[in-house]
């Protein structure tokens, strides 16, 4: 380990020491399995590892909690996803139901268009889905949302932009 | 610059109007969308990353993870109305409503991705919708007409008279049985009419033209014209017996129909989609197809799961 990693190391460590048991109180009382609560405490903290150490830290656990919220997030996301997708498979006939695998995988590609997805409105969201997914015309976009055709070639507009961004970056 | 660097703001914005024109079936846009590509390496580069967003879309392309994604578009409820009216239709004709829900939620009956619906009407006529298509029934006492929105359907009128015309109406045109058997596509703008017994009297929008097609033939109808009669292709309705059959396609053409009634997504690589390919194929046996493919295209099935499979070149 270099001189560096290893002082990272210490500086995440004092940290734990200090904040670590204030920050699982926090979780604890955002969501309720104590289990779940010392895992995403301890997930922090790793995440504090991969950063880059800011000695002059002054509130270190305004830190702790941006990156805990981030974590919660994700975490409730993937809960309401897993949750949602066992109920869509409750309708699959028996002989094509997915092994525990395929579906650990298909949650996971779930959760990654979520990202991809982030941060449109609901209509666009629904406006690309319907365009991409199944394939639905401007016009027939438009009748299901009741909305006009101008409008939905703007939510599509919107997609496409917000896709790229996440894949490519914001444009020059 | 790599190709992965983003393109300037006003690139990007170019890319995304050109493929929101395109997807919309704007007429004769390939060539200019050409000269705009080779204008710029820029534009080029847009328009590849672009198109990398559908290959992200993928792995949740199999019915079920579409429906978790849908999810909250479909709390909402939009058109109410016209759903209440469809349902009631749908009731009233005893049809169950077991269909997954894309597409064509207004129509009275609709089939998603890979499915086929058969319905028998009031007058004993039949009616079999291909997969992806949408119809209205708009029977009256002076006709029986029936508006396709989208896809195919294959019609079989009733042998017994009925004293009321029967009418299949699309955007381009409408089709008046003669007492028969026939096909009738309508996809982007164009309608395909493939006459299989006796014969359908083809008109084209409001021009007031008519043209008799006989058995055996095909017309296509767009923008307001009646194309020539040709020699139908063999097999236009095999997909009503459960099978597919080409004659001399790109094998990337087989595979998007093949597609539309495989669960999952099932696609070619650039290096093999244009390889011609003659044959019958079973529509929903996607393994005994692409086994077959394999036998006679130098190919081989590439698979990430079940689900999501892909043609490349067969190692030597």
């Amino acid at each position: 380990m270099t001189a560096e990693g290893s002082s990272q190391r210490q500086w995440v460590e004092t940290l734990y020491r200090d904040h670590h048991g204030w920050l699982l109180g926090w979780l604890r009382r955002k969501q309720p399995c104590p289990q779940r609560a010392e895992d995403l405490s301890q997930d922090a903290f790793v995440r504090l590892l991969g950063r880059e150490r800011m000695n002059d830290l002054r509130e270190p656990r305004a830190l702790l909690l941006t990156i805990a919220r981030g974590l919660l997030i994700d975490h409730f996301r993937r809960s309401d996803l897993e949750q949602a997708y066992l109920e869509a498979l409750a309708q699959v006939p028996e002989g094509e139901y997915p092994s525990t695998e395929e579906q650990a995988l298909a949650i996971e590609a779930l959760e990654q268009v979520e990202r991809l997805l982030d941060g449109l409105s609901a209509r666009a969201r629904a406006a690309f889905l319907y365009n991409r997914l199944d394939g639905m015309s401007h016009a027939e976009i438009a009748e299901r949302l009741g909305v006009s055709v101008p409008r939905v070639r703007q939510y599509l507009a919107q997609g496409m932009r917000q896709c790229y961004v996440a894949l490519y970056g914001t444009p020059t | 610059m790599t190709s992965d660097a983003p393109v300037p703001e006003a690139v990007l914005r170019a890319a995304i109007d050109w493929k929101l024109r395109l997807d919309d079936g704007e007429p004769d846009i390939v060539s200019r969308l050409e000269r705009w590509l080779a204008e710029d390496e820029r534009h080029r580069r847009a328009w590849n990353q672009l198109g990398t967003i559908d290959r992200h879309l993928d792995p949740v392309r199999p019915p079920v993870t579409r429906q978790v994604l849908q999810r909250s578009a479909r709390k909402r409820p939009p058109l109410l109305r016209s759903l209440a009216v469809a349902a009631t239709l749908i009731g009233a004709l005893g049809l169950t409503d077991r269909l997954w829900p894309l597409g064509h939620w207004t129509a009275d009956v609709h089939t998603g991705r890979g499915e086929q619906h058969s319905l028998r009407l009031p007058d004993d006529s039949h009616l079999q919708l291909n997969s992806r298509s949408a119809i209205d029934l708009l029977y009256s006492d002076q006709e029986r007409r029936i508006r396709l929105r989208e896809g195919e359907v294959l019609v079989d009128t009733a042998a017994r008279g009925d004293p009321r015309p029967f009418i299949i109406e699309t955007a381009e045109g409408t089709f008046r049985a003669l007492g028969t058997r026939f096909l009738v596509r309508t996809h982007a703008g164009s309608t395909r009419l493939v006459v299989l017994a006796a014969a359908v009297a083809a008109s084209p929008g409001d021009t007031g033209q008519t043209r008799i097609v006989r058995a055996g033939e095909q017309i296509i109808v767009s923008g307001n014209r009646l194309g020539p009669s040709e020699p139908a292709p063999p097999g236009s309705d095999a997909w009503s017996r459960g099978l597919l059959v080409v004659q001399d396609v790109p094998l990337g053409d087989l595979l998007e129909q093949l597609d539309d009634y495989h669960t999952g997504h099932l696609s070619a690589d650039p290096t093999v989609a244009r390889l011609r390919i003659t044959g019958t194929f079973p529509l929903t046996d996607t393994e005994r197809a692409l086994n077959a493919l394999t036998l006679s295209l130098p190919v081989q099935v590439e698979r990430t799961t079940d689900w999501w499979l892909r043609l490349v070149p067969a190692d030597r």
